[in-house]
């Protein structure tokens, strides 16, 4: 009996296993997108950061949707002159209404710092404004340029420092 | 020395100095980046066709408070390059003649032949909010004779906020 069960075992992962590099294969697509944009309405809690709340500042930035591998994390990077926020969440970075969700911070200035004030993210829109083909779906999957939209707090790993960033940016291949 | 003129005509300066001031630092500067893409042929390996390029971007639109009725200022930046154009504003679509100043590495170059076009296109709705349109712009433009090369086209593509 304990020989059939081995064998019939053997006989699911012998199925299985081209299942899983088939399915490995086709989440192999990448592409991101890259542009830019300014983040800005910031609360006072950023002058910790250098920043000036009533400003606005340019941004240069990088994202890359779990959508686009069919897996996890959706990540977005913040580029300044000397500097990088990054941020990442488990899961697709599309409109969530007024949730924010808890995601992982990271940024590069004079060091490289994990956040310990955890980032939370609230994606406010998310507008395909082109597609690559024109008759299909509205989708980030089928998106050429899109337009991003974000409210982040505990910005820069500050705790209270909240911040809006809006970015265009471009498809691109790889990841 | 008649020392109440001088005082009269040196409160007149420093009023005059004070009003000058508030009025030059209340300029109308926005801040942002996008991408440039697009690019034609034309163009050749300095922006190959199919490429996107990462920019930022400082403009001052002209119409707006403190700023020139008719001329709107722009300098965008990659990583490597600095580029300055002033356009005459045009509400038609159609294309207006851009004096710039080009610096890549350690090259200048002012107002190339043949001088840049500047096209502003229609931006998607949706990108800017409501409450938000006198600080804000999601602008599209093409650009002709881009960088000082004959006939390049780009496409410039760049959010930008007040600040």
């Amino acid at each position: 009996m304990i020989r059939s069960i081995v064998t019939r075992f053997r006989h699911a992962l012998a199925i299985a296993l081209p299942v899983l590099v088939l399915t490995s294969t086709a989440a192999q697509a990448d592409y991101h997108f890259r542009g830019g944009g300014a983040i800005y309405s910031m609360t006072d809690a950023c002058e910790a950061a250098g920043y000036d709340p009533n400003s606005a500042y340019a941004v240069s930035v990088r994202y890359s949707p779990s959508e686009a591998r069919g897996e996890p994390p959706s990540q977005v990077t913040l580029g300044f002159f000397t500097g990088t926020e990054h941020f990442s969440l488990w899961g697709p970075m599309a409109p969530s209404g007024n949730n924010f969700f808890g995601g992982a911070g990271r940024q590069t200035w004079t060091r490289f710092v994990f956040y310990n004030n955890r980032p939370l993210l609230r994606i406010v829109r998310r507008t395909v404004t082109e597609r690559v083909s024109a008759s299909g779906p509205d989708e980030i999957g089928n998106a050429r340029e899109v337009v991003m939209r974000l409210r982040i707090q505990n910005f820069s790993n500050v705790s209270g420092c909240v911040v809006t960033l809006v970015a265009t940016m471009r498809r691109v291949a790889g990841s | 020395m008649n020392l109440d003129g001088f005082r009269t005509a040196v409160a007149a300066g420093v009023v005059g100095l004070a009003m000058s001031a508030t009025s030059a630092s209340a300029v109308t500067e926005m801040v942002g980046g996008g991408f440039l893409s697009n690019f034609n042929a034309a163009c050749g390996d300095s922006w190959p066709t199919g490429s996107t390029v990462q920019i930022t971007m400082r403009m001052r639109p002209g119409g707006a408070p403190g700023n020139s009725e008719t001329l709107t200022l722009a300098s965008l930046f990659t990583g490597n390059l600095a580029m300055h154009i002033r356009y005459p504003d045009r509400d038609d679509g159609g294309w207006a003649i851009a004096s710039g100043h080009a610096i890549i590495g350690g090259d200048l170059t002012v107002n190339p032949d043949p001088m840049a076009r500047v096209r502003h296109l229609e931006s998607p709705d949706g990108t800017v909010f409501g409450f938000e349109e006198n600080v804000a712009t999601h602008a599209i433009a093409e650009v002709l004779h881009f960088g000082g090369i004959e006939n390049c086209r780009a496409r410039v593509n760049v959010w930008l906020h007040n600040r």
